[in-house]
C-alpha cells in the first residue's frame, strides 16, 4: 500500500548546483554565501512544532547540517524561514529493532560510519556509507540531508534502496514510510522525514561500486537469490530493480529509463556500465560466499 | 531588505565570544570580518575545497558553509588558535615547516586544522589512513606527498610528547 | 650526479622556508585579506550569451539603488583605452560592441555588500541581438563561420630571429600564427617511414584556491591595486595604457599570491576595480568567485597534427607539426603559447628538418592564456605519444628509440640556438630504471609508458633586475620582483644572497613588492626565477660585497684580496673586524647602506629562432605504470616516477615541492574529465564539479627523484623547475596503456569512457 500523499524530494528548479545564477535575461551573476537573503530562523525542539512551523510560512525549509541547503541558498533559491531541526532528539540514534535497524534522521555518516549497533547487524552498509564524500562532510552532514537533497551525484538513495530500506515520514496528518527504491514524484506538502529503517536479513551481502563516479555508482545487495541493484549518477534520480539473480542480465539495464546522455557521460556508456558493475558486484558476492 | 539577528555565544580560540549575527550570517565572515582571524581562507565557496575549515567542537567544518548561529555553543579554534600565546607552533604547523609542506599556502590553513583532527583521533595512523583522511581538501600546489609525510611527522610529534 | 650535493653553507639546504611560520600560522597576508575602511564591493554581469551584437544597455534603475556607489557599462569608458591584451589589444574592459563567450563581462558594480550589488545588477537591461556561435576550432574556422571580430584589433608581431615568423589573421577567427622552420623539406622523401597523427590535448583550468581579486583606491593622485598578479610592472604599464595615466603614478602591490600557474598575468580584475575606485572614490574590491575563474582564464585546447620521417634503423630526420590552439574568446596570450607549442613540438632530439605551424583559433569560450607548461605540455602530448607509436611501428624498444635519438648535452637545440643543458640520457634511464621498465610485466591490462616533457626554460629575451642594499648593522633587503606564489622563490633567492654574501639567511629579507621601490621585472613566469632572476640577483650581491669589501679595505689601509666577508665582520688574516663601527666611525655616527644593482638579459642575437638564445632547458623525465580495466576503461596508476634537474638544488625541499605538485598537476589534464563544454557552455566550471586530483588519487607508487647535474647557467649551476615534471605525464599514461593493452589513444583526457571506446575500437 502506497503512502496517500506524495512527498517532494526532487530538487528545486534551478541549474545545476555551482553554476552562475541566472538573474535575468541581461546576464548572469556569480554569487558568494555573502549575497544569501535573510530568512527567519525558527529552532523547534519537536517533531509537531516542525511541523507547525513549516506550516506558518508559505515558504520555509528545513536546515540539518546544512551544506547541501548552503550551496542551493547561494546560487540564489531563498526561503522565507528556515526551520532548524538540529536540536530535535527524536530524530538522533540508532536502535536495533530485531528485524531491522532504525536510523534517524539526523544520524550523521560520521555516527553511521562508527556504530557498534551497524558493525554487528549491517556491516556491509557501514562499510560503504563509509565511501560517501569525505571526512568533512562525514562528520556535518546527516542521512536525512543527504536523501532530502536529492542530488543525482549522491549516493545515500541508491544504497538504501538497494537494501530495500524506507523512509519513515512525519506530517501533521500522521506518519508514513516509503520505501527508498520506489519512484517518488513530487508535490509540496510539509513532511519531515524523521528515520530510515533497513532490514536486516540473514545472509544478505551488500556491495558498492563507485570507481566510475561522476558517470555512474553502482549498489547491489544478494539475498536468498534475489538481487536488489541501485543506480546513481546515471539518472535524474536514482534507479532500482529487484528479481531474481538469474534474471539481472537480461533485466538490466533495459528496465531502465534511458540514462543522462551529456558531455560528462553518454546514455550508451551508462548503460553498459550498469550492467558490467552489477554483474561484478553480485559475482563478487557470490564468490565470497562460496570461500 | 531587512532580516533578524540572532544572539550567540561561543569560544573561538579560547576567547569567549558573544555577538549578534545576521540570520544570513555565514561563520567565515564574522571569523575573518569581525575577530579580525584572516588565517581562514575562502575559495570554492561550496563547502568542498576545505581551504575555510575551522576545527568546530573538534570536527572540521567548513565555515563557508556553517551560518554563524550555527556556532552558538560551539569552541571553535582557527589556525591562528593552534598556535600558543608565546608563539610555540602547534606539531602539525611545526611539521609542516620543517617538511616544507605547503607552497602558495592558500589551503595551508585548513590542511593543518584537518591534520589535527585526525591526530586528535588517532595518534598513529598509518599512511592509508593519513591519506583518506587528507583527501577531504584539495591542495592544488604540492602534489599532497609532501603534506602526508608532515601529517606522519606530526603524529609522531604528538606521540613522544606524550610520553 | 644523482645524489643531492653538499650544501656550501646555505645553498643546498633544506633550511625553513622564509614563508613557512606565515603559511602555517594564518597571519601570511593575501590580496583576499587586504581591506581599507570604507571599501567596496564589485560584483559583475556577465553575459548569458555565447556571441551576441549588444544591441542596447540601459543601466539607470541600477545606479539609484541602495548602497551602490559606482556603475561601469560601455557608456562609462570615456577616457579609457579601452582594450588590454599581450601582443593583440582586443579584450575590453567591459563588453563593447559585441559579448564573445558565456560569461564576457558586460557591466560592474560598487556597493556596500554584496547583496546590494546583486540586487542592483539584476536591474540591468541588455538587449541582445544573438549571433551564430563557434564552440570550437572546427567550427570556428569552418568558411561560414562568423568572426568574433569583424575588425582587426591592434597588435603586433614581434622580431624573430632566423627560422621562426610570425602572422596575424591570416584566416577566420585565426588571430595568430607562429611559424618555424630549418632544414631542407626534401627530407622527407628521404625517409624510409613516415607517420603522420592527429593528436588532441584536453582544457584544464588552473584552479587556484585564491581567486583573482584585486582591491583599488585613489591615493590622491596614484591609482593604488592590490593585486593577485606574477607580472606587476607588464600590468602597471597596460593599466598606464588603458587610464592614459602616468606609470609612476600607478602603484602595484603583491602580497603573497594563493597560487596562480600562469592565470595571474596583466589585467585580470584591475581595472575594472580600478575604475569603480575613481568613480566612487572609496577603495574597491573586485574578487571573484571560483565560477568566475572559470569564465576567465583557462589552458589552451588543442589538436596537433604531427607528421615524422625516420629512417628504418630509427634515425629521427623530419618533422612537420600543424597546430591549432583553442584561444577561446579573446587572444590574450594565445600568440605567446603558439610560438612554445610551435618550438617545442620537436622535443630534446636531433632533427634535421623541422617545419611548424601553429595558429590561435578564437572561439566562443572562456579566454585560453598562460598554463603552466604553456605550450610544451601540448607538444610533449603529441611528441611523445608519437614516438611510441614510432617505436611499435618500427618494432624497437621505446626507451631504446630515445635514447638513440636524444640530443647530448651542450647539443644546440635548432640551429642558432644554445645547447641544452642537462644529460637527457641520464635521466631518462634514471626514471626508466626507478620504474623498473627493462623486464616490465607488459599486456593484460599492466603496462608502462616513457616520456620527456620537455621546454625552453628562462622566457624569451627577459630582462631582470635586483637590488641588494645592506644596512649598517649588516641587514639585508633583496629587492626584485619575482613574487612569490608558492614556488618558494622569497626562500631560495634569499639563500643565494646569504651564501653570497657569507651571512645567515635570516639577515636576508625580501620585501613584498611594491612597483614604486622594486626594481623592474618582466614577471614570475617561464621557470625563469632561477636562471634570469637569480643572475640578476647573483650580480647585485657580488656587487654589493665588492662596495663592502673596497670600504674595508679604505678603512684598513690594505689590499681588498687580503681580506674576506665573514658575515658582517671583515676577516684579514687572524684578525676580525666587526664592520658596524667601521661603519659609523667614517659615516661619522649616521650610518650608510651598501647597495649592489644587478641586471641579467640574453643578448640580442639574430641567429637564434626566438631573437636571443634561450638561457636554459626544463626538463620533465616520467614514467607510468598502468592497470587498465578493459571492461570498464578505467585506468589505474599504480606507479609515476618523475624527475627533474635542478642544475644545483638551492632548496632540495623546495625543488621537490615543484617537481611533485606539477606532476599532479599535469594528472588532471590526463585522467581527469577537465573542463567539460557542452557547445559554448561550461559544465563543470565550479569548485564542486570540476575534479582536480585529491591526496586519494595519488598512488603510494608516486615519487620524484631530484637531479642535481650541475649544467645551469644560474648560481652554482642551477637551473629552474617548475613546470618540467607536469609535461610528461599524460604522454608517458598514454604510451602505458598501449603497452598494457595495445591500444593507442590520441585524445585527452584518457577518461574511462574514452579508453574502452579505443578498446573496443581496436578490437573490431
Amino acid at each position: 500500500m502506497g503512502p496517500p500523499f506524495s512527498v517532494d524530494i526532487t530538487s528545486p528548479n534551478f541549474e545545476p548546483v555551482g553554476m552562475y545564477t541566472h538573474a535575468t535575461d541581461a546576464g548572469w551573476i556569480s554569487r558568494t554565501h555573502r549575497a544569501i537573503k535573510p530568512f527567519r530562523l525558527r529552532k523547534p525542539e519537536t517533531v509537531t512544532d516542525a511541523l507547525g512551523a513549516c506550516a506558518d510560512s508559505d515558504n520555509a525549509t528545513i536546515i540539518a547540517g546544512g551544506i547541501d541547503l548552503i550551496r542551493r541558498m547561494r546560487n540564489g533559491d531563498s526561503w522565507d524561514a528556515l526551520i532548524d531541526i538540529s536540536g530535535i532528539r527524536a530524530l538522533r540514534g540508532i536502535t536495533d529493532l530485531g528485524g531491522s535497524v532504525r536510523i534517524g534522521a539526523l544520524t550523521t555518516h560520521w555516527d553511521i560510519e562508527t556504530d557498534p549497533v551497524l558493525a554487528e547487524r549491517l556491516p556491509d552498509f557501514q562499510a560503504a556509507w563509509k565511501t560517501i564524500g569525505n571526512v568533512r562532510v562525514r562528520m556535518t552532514g546527516t542521512i536525512g540531508g543527504n536523501l532530502m537533497a536529492a542530488e543525482a551525484g549522491y549516493d545515500g538513495r541508491v544504497l538504501l534502496g538497494a537494501m530495500g530500506g524506507t523512509m519513515a515520514f512525519h506530517a501533521s496528518d500522521g506518519e508514513y514510510s516509503v520505501p527508498a527504491a520506489a519512484d517518488i514524484i513530487g508535490k509540496p506538502v510539509p513532511a519531515l522525514l524523521t528515520a530510515i529503517e533497513i532490514p536486516v536479513l540473514d545472509g544478505a551481502r551488500l556491495a558498492f561500486d563507485r570507481s566510475l563516479k561522476p558517470v555512474v555508482s553502482v549498489a547491489a545487495q544478494l539475498h536468498e537469490g534475489v538481487a536488489r541493484i541501485g543506480v546513481g549518477c546515471a539518472f535524474e534520480a536514482p534507479q532500482f530493480w529487484t528479481g531474481p539473480v538469474g534474471e539481472m542480465a537480461v533485466a538490466l539495464p533495459a528496465v531502465f529509463p534511458d540514462p543522462i546522455n551529456n558531455p560528462m557521460g553518454s546514455a550508451d556508456y551508462r548503460r553498459r556500465m550498469i550492467g558490467v558493475l552489477a554483474a561484478r558486484l553480485i559475482l563478487a558476492i557470490q564468490e565470497e560466499a562460496r570461500s | 531588505m531587512s532580516g533578524e539577528l540572532a544572539f550567540i555565544s561561543c569560544v573561538v580560540n579560547g576567547v569567549r565570544q558573544e555577538l549578534h549575527v545576521r540570520t544570513e550570517e555565514m561563520l567565515i565572515d564574522v571569523l575573518r570580518d569581525r575577530l579580525a582571524l584572516t588565517g581562514t581562507k575562502l575559495s570554492c565557496d561550496l563547502a568542498t575545497c576545505g581551504a575555510c575549515s575551522v576545527l568546530m567542537d573538534g570536527k572540521p567544518a567548513a565555515s563557508c558553509a556553517t551560518f554563524a548561529w550555527q556556532a552558538d555553543g560551539a569552541d571553535i579554534r582557527t589556525i591562528e588558535g593552534l598556535t600558543a600565546a608565546d608563539g610555540t607552533l602547534d606539531p602539525v604547523q611545526q611539521a609542516f615547516v620543517d617538511n616544507s609542506a605547503f607552497q602558495c599556502g592558500y589551503c595551508t590553513p585548513g590542511m593543518i586544522v584537518l591534520a589535527r583532527t585526525l591526530l586528535d583521533r588517532d595518534p598513529n595512523p598509518d599512511r592509508a589512513a593519513i591519506r583518506n583522511w587528507m583527501g577531504a581538501n584539495i591542495c592544488r600546489c604540492t602534489g599532497y606527498e609532501m603534506i602526508i609525510e608532515a601529517v606522519e611527522k606530526a603524529a609522531s610529534m604528538v606521540r613522544a610528547d606524550a610520553e | 650526479m644523482n645524489e643531492i650535493s653538499p650544501r656550501l653553507k646555505i645553498v643546498g639546504a633544506d633550511l625553513p622556508r622564509k614563508d613557512a611560520v606565515p603559511k602555517t600560522t594564518g597571519t601570511a597576508m593575501y590580496t583576499v585579506d587586504v581591506s581599507f575602511p570604507g571599501m567596496l564591493h564589485a560584483k559583475v554581469l556577465r553575459s548569458p550569451h555565447a556571441h551576441a551584437r549588444i544591441v542596447s544597455i540601459d543601466a539607470s534603475a541600477a545606479r539609484d539603488m541602495p548602497g551602490v556607489h559606482a556603475v561601469v557599462t560601455r557608456d562609462d569608458l570615456e577616457g579609457l583605452n579601452p582594450t588590454y591584451g599581450y601582443f593583440i589589444k582586443d579584450q575590453p574592459v567591459v563588453a563593447i560592441d559585441k559579448v564573445r563567450y558565456i560569461g564576457d563581462t558586460v557591466a560592474a558594480i560598487a556597493a556596500e555588500t554584496e547583496l546590494q550589488a546583486v540586487a542592483a545588477l539584476e536591474r540591468i537591461i541588455v538587449e541582445y541581438a544573438l549571433l551564430p556561435v563557434v564552440a570550437t576550432v572546427e567550427e570556428a574556422m569552418a568558411d561560414t563561420a562568423p568572426e568574433l571580430f569583424e575588425d582587426e584589433p591592434m597588435g603586433v608581431v614581434p622580431a624573430y630571429g632566423q627560422g621562426a615568423s610570425g602572422a596575424r589573421r591570416i584566416g577566420r577567427n585565426n588571430c595568430y600564427r607562429f611559424s618555424y622552420e630549418t632544414g631542407d623539406a626534401a627530407l622527407f622523401d628521404a625517409c624510409d617511414h613516415v607517420f603522420e597523427d592527429r593528436f588532441v590535448f584536453s582544457r584544464d583550468q588552473h584552479f587556484h584556491l585564491e581567486p583573482f581579486v584585486s582591491v583599488a583606491r585613489m591615493d590622491n593622485d596614484v591609482i593604488e591595486v592590490w593585486t593577485s598578479c606574477q607580472n606587476p610592472f607588464p600590468l602597471r604599464k597596460e593599466l598606464a595604457r588603458v587610464f592614459q595615466y602616468p606609470e609612476n603614478l600607478i602603484r602595484v602591490q603583491v602580497p603573497y599570491i594563493g597560487a596562480g600557474y600562469g592565470a595571474k598575468n596583466n589585467c585580470k580584475t584591475e581595472p575594472i576595480a580600478i575604475l569603480l575606485a575613481r568613480k566612487s572614490g572609496r577603495p574597491v574590491r573586485f574578487c571573484m568567485t571560483t565560477e568566475e575563474i572559470f569564465l576567465t582564464q583557462c589552458q589552451h585546447a588543442a589538436i596537433l597534427d604531427v607528421r615524422t620521417g625516420v629512417m628504418a634503423d630509427g634515425t629521427f630526420v623530419a618533422r612537420s607539426g600543424r597546430i591549432w590552439l583553442d584561444s577561446g574568446a579573446y587572444s590574450d596570450a594565445s600568440p605567446l603559447v603558439a610560438e612554445k607549442a610551435g618550438y617545442r613540438l620537436p622535443g630534446p632530439y636531433r632533427w634535421q628538418h623541422l617545419d611548424i605551424d601553429c595558429d590561435c583559433i578564437l572561439t566562443n569560450t572562456t579566454p585560453a592564456g598562460p598554463y603552466r607548461g604553456f605550450g610544451g605540455t601540448q607538444a610533449a602530448w603529441a611528441s611523445e605519444s608519437q614516438i611510441d607509436i614510432i617505436a611499435r611501428a618500427l618494432g624497437r624498444d621505446p626507451l631504446d628509440l630515445r635514447l638513440q635519438n636524444l640530443k647530448s648535452l651542450g647539443e644546440a637545440y635548432v640551429p642558432g640556438e644554445s645547447g641544452v643543458d642537462s644529460d637527457l640520457r641520464a635521466g631518462l634511464n634514471l626514471v626508466a630504471d626507478r620504474i623498473g621498465y627493462a623486464g616490465r610485466a607488459s599486456g593484460d591490462g599492466r603496462g608502462m609508458g616513457l616520456s620527456i616533457g620537455f621546454k625552453d626554460a628562462g622566457g624569451v629575451n627577459k630582462p631582470a633586475q635586483a637590488r641588494i642594499r645592506i644596512t649598517t648593522s649588516g641587514a639585508v633587503y633583496l629587492e626584485c620582483g619575482t613574487v612569490e606564489i608558492g614556488q618558494g622563490v622569497h626562500t631560495a633567492m634569499s639563500q643565494i644572497v646569504a651564501e653570497l654574501l657569507n651571512t645567515e639567511l635570516d639577515r636576508v629579507r625580501y620585501p613584498a613588492l611594491n612597483t614604486d621601490y622594486t626594481p623592474f621585472d618582466q614577471g614570475t613566469n617561464a621557470s625563469s626565477a632561477m636562471v634570469v632572476m637569480a643572475q640578476a640577483v647573483q650580480q647585485a650581491s657580488l656587487e654589493a660585497k665588492r662596495k663592502v669589501l673596497e670600504f674595508a679595505a679604505a678603512e684598513l689601509d690594505c689590499e681588498v684580496q687580503e681580506i674576506e666577508l665573514d658575515d658582517w665582520s671583515i676577516r684579514k688574516g687572524n684578525e676580525s673586524h666587526p664592520l658596524p663601527p667601521m661603519i659609523m666611525r667614517h659615516y661619522g655616527g649616521t650610518g650608510y647602506e651598501f647597495t649592489g644593482e644587478g641586471f641579467f638579459k640574453p643578448a640580442m642575437d639574430h641567429a637564434a629562432p626566438l631573437e636571443t638564445q634561450c638561457v636554459s632547458w626544463e626538463f620533465g623525465w616520467g614514467a607510468a605504470e598502468v592497470d587498465v580495466d578493459t571492461e570498464t576503461g578505467l585506468v589505474r596508476l599504480i606507479q609515476l616516477v618523475v624527475s627533474g634537474d635542478a642544475g644545483r638544488a638551492i632548496n632540495p625541499l623546495v625543488c621537490r615541492g615543484q617537481d611533485e605538485g606539477s606532476a599532479v598537476m599535469g594528472l588532471t589534464g590526463a585522467l581527469f574529465p577537465c573542463m567539460v563544454y557542452d557547445g559554448a557552455k561550461l559544465m563543470n566550471g565550479n569548485g564542486l564539479d570540476y575534479r582536480v586530483p585529491l591526496s586519494t588519487d595519488i598512488p603510494d607508487g608516486f615519487v620524484s627523484i631530484l637531479q642535481e647535474q650541475g649544467y645551469g647557467p644560474g648560481p652554482f649551476g642551477a637551473k629552474s623547475l617548475g613546470e618540467g615534471c607536469m609535461l610528461p605525464v599524460a604522454s608517458a599514461i598514454a604510451n602505458a596503456i598501449e603497452d598494457a593493452t595495445g591500444v593507442r589513444i590520441r585524445e585527452l583526457p584518457l577518461t574511462p569512457e574514452r579508453v574502452l571506446a579505443a578498446i573496443d575500437q581496436a578490437g573490431k
